[in-house]
């Protein structure tokens, strides 16, 4: 981060990039954790439709 | 005013063709009806009260008996049922006449297909940019033309199957027909309709033209109409291979249960229709490509070097598109295969011919590589694309991964000494790949990768100019990672829990894929708007390796057909019709491999011949008389001879 950006207080491109990057990576990995979660379980009741 | 009258008189005459192809579609019906009720008449007649009633041997409770309404499957015997040329394996004759008959039936319900939405952006493009939409029509014109020539070849190969039917098996095409008769006449009427319909359609295109007006939207209508009829035959035909493998709305015996639609709607008919439709698209797609990679490389002028490089690309596009469902449609497939009866699922995967599978892996991991490779080598073209360029090892690395990964089979053909050295059938580490749970990863990685490639390529040569562009950029890169992480990670557990739990890891892999397909080409889209070009795409600077990969992806579509197409008809092992029609004949054996690997390529050889003749034709018809050369080169305009 350069002085400019301590002494306004504002974060600088790299930070905001970094910090998007996590936030989307994390929402995207309970995305798919939920996926899993639902389809797990109906897809073997599917896979087994005539038992 | 007569230019007025003669207008006047052509809307006449095209009302009166589209009322006669109107009371063309209808006659079918009416046949059909009369059929019907002809049937249950005779079955009323023969009992003196009651007709005798028959248990259907797929559908229960309601609707489980019916009134028997045919003779029983016969008996059949060798030799008398069955026709023979010398010693020759009659089965193999008849093979090869089924699967050239099929392909020019894919090729020419599928074009149509494709003309219909190419003709449909030709008229929503014409009122914007006249130049473009006409680009468009021309396109679907010329795709159509192919089609044509191709629609003859396979009307012919029709013919050369029925003959083979009736004079090689006439015993089991008697029963089939007992069973279908009363929609095999409505499949040759939809014939003469989809024929008359095709005539008009190619033939009235010049007449129908007036850019992005009424009869154009005629014209439009017609495609419509063509392609409704060309479904409908298709699916009648998926029909009769259906019920040869899980046959419905017939006894135990084998009698006719008096309900053609129980017939029809077997089991395996909804999913053998989806699969198939999905698989003559990418195939059509495949082989109008080849056709365009062909003129491409024959091309003598930049401009037509220009055309048909674009040709080519928005033929694969079509042909990609529909690529990518299809393994899901396979899956789908399977599944109701294992849910019909268990036992085929297990001949098919992991029995008897699961060593064919492994031969299908190969064929479609070529298929996407290829694809891969070609819109690497059009991003040649496309300047902006240098950026990406270093991706491309990665890519294929992960592709030819998958590859390896995916068909490594789960046994192999060992002599003992080889057993005992290796201490069993599976190898201790290279065995751990040849399961399901590695090859559904291998697969849905290969899908995932193949998206990714193709959204590089959309953008390849733009600018981002939308202000989010480094989010949605994020947001991408996350996707894919995530959802590339999610399926190793399905495939990985897959191996630590029993079968029955296993089977359901795959749906959520197949959900991350589908994840990234969607939601990343409409980001993507989404992006691209208002982006800045970095330079004109150079149409016709492609190199000619991408158009041999074209080639190769329409050789490989046409390899897995036949190669699919053995699987499913050898599944029914010794009987005709499953477990109705026994096949007596000395032929009732499964092939070995090599045998099947060797017809398959004869087959591929045949049809390709065909189709060489088909694209050369199209070719000469193209080719300009020396008066009309003469004529364009003066800059009069010249009728059109077609």
């Amino acid at each position: 981060m350069s002085d400019n950006n301590e002494e306004t207080g504002k974060a600088g491109m790299g930070a905001k990039i970094v910090f998007a990057a996590i936030c989307t990576a994390a929402l995207t990995f309970y995305y798919f954790v939920a996926l899993n979660w639902v389809l797990m379980g109906p897809a073997q009741n599917l896979a087994y439709p005539y038992k | 005013m007569s230019v007025i009258q003669g207008e006047k008189k052509k809307k006449v005459g095209v009302l009166l063709l589209l009322s006669m192809l109107g009371l063309l579609i209808l006659l079918p019906f009416a046949v059909t009806t009369t059929f019907a009720s002809g049937e249950e008449e005779a079955v009323a007649e023969e009992g003196d009260g009651e007709p005798k009633m028959g248990k259907d041997v797929f559908y229960k409770e309601e609707g489980q008996f019916g009134p028997i309404s045919s003779r029983p499957a016969p008996e059949l015997v060798y030799p008398d049922d069955y026709g023979t040329y010398g010693d020759y394996q009659s089965r193999t004759i008849l093979w090869i006449a089924n699967q050239q008959h099929l392909y020019f039936g894919s090729f020419v319900l599928a074009v149509p297909m494709f003309v219909w939405v190419m003709e449909l952006i030709g008229i929503l493009k014409y009122g914007k940019d006249p130049k473009e939409g006409k680009k468009f029509d021309d396109l679907a014109h010329e795709m159509m033309k192919i089609s044509l020539t191709a629609y003859s070849v396979t009307a012919i190969l029709g013919g050369i199957l029925i003959f083979t039917f009736l004079a090689l098996y006439p015993g089991f095409f008697g029963y089939l027909a007992s069973i279908f008769r009363p929609v095999m006449h409505l499949y040759a009427l939809l014939f003469i309709l989809e024929s008359g319909v095709l005539y008009v359609y190619y033939y009235g295109w010049d007449a129908f033209n007036d850019g992005n007006g009424d009869w154009k939207w005629t014209h439009l209508g017609l495609c419509t109409l063509l392609n409704a009829v060309g479904i409908v035959l298709m699916v009648m035909a998926n029909t009769w291979v259906s019920f040869m493998m899980s046959p419905a709305g017939v006894d135990e015996a084998g009698h006719f249960l008096g309900d053609i639609w129980k017939v029809m709607h077997n089991p395996l008919m909804v999913p053998i229709v989806i699969h198939r439709i999905l698989g003559n698209m990418s195939f059509g797609g495949g082989v109008v490509a080849a056709y365009a990679a062909f003129r491409f490389l024959s091309a003598t002028n930049q401009a037509e070097k220009a055309h048909y490089d674009w040709m080519s690309y928005i033929a694969s596009f079509m042909a990609v598109m529909f690529l990518i469902p299809l393994p899901f449609a396979g899956y789908w497939l399977m599944r109701e295969i294992y849910g019909y009866r268990q036992q085929m699922g297990i001949t098919l995967m992991g029995g008897l011919l699961a060593w064919v599978f492994i031969m299908q892996a190969t064929m479609i991991a070529t298929l996407f590589i290829t694809v891969n490779y070609y819109l690497m080598q059009a991003m040649g073209r496309i300047p902006g694309s240098e950026r990406y360029h270093g991706a491309f090892k990665f890519i294929l690395a992960i592709l030819v991964i998958s590859t390896i990964s995916w068909l490594t089979p789960h046994t192999l053909v060992m002599t003992p000494a080889e057993l005992k050295a290796m201490g069993g059938a599976q190898h201790p580490i290279v065995g751990n790949y040849g399961v399901m749970s590695a090859k559904n990863t291998a697969i849905n990685t290969m899908i995932t990768t193949t998206v990714a490639t193709f959204l590089i390529y959309q953008r390849s040569n733009f600018n981002l100019k939308v202000p989010w562009a480094w989010k949605g950029n994020i947001f991408l890169v996350c996707l894919f990672a995530l959802a590339e992480l999610n399926i190793l990670f399905l495939g990985i557990y897959g191996y630590f829990i029993p079968a029955n739990v296993r089977i359901g890891l795959s749906v959520p892999q197949v959900a991350s894929t589908l994840t990234c397909l969607f939601v990343g080409s409409t980001i993507n889209a989404k992006m691209l708007k208002g982006a800045e070009p970095i330079g004109e795409i150079r149409w016709g600077q492609m190199s000619r390796r991408g158009a041999y990969a074209l080639f190769m992806l329409a050789v490989a579509f046409t390899w897995t057909m036949a190669v699919m197409g053995y699987l499913r008809s050898s599944v029914r092992l010794h009987w005709h019709v499953n477990e109705i029609l026994r096949d007596n004949s000395p032929w009732a054996f499964t092939n070995p491999l090599g045998y099947a690997g060797n017809i398959n390529s004869l087959n591929v050889l045949l049809f390709w011949t065909m189709l060489l003749f088909v694209f050369w034709l199209a070719s000469l018809y193209a080719t300009k008389s020396p008066l009309a050369r003469e004529a364009e080169a003066r800059g009069e305009v010249v009728a059109a001879s077609h």
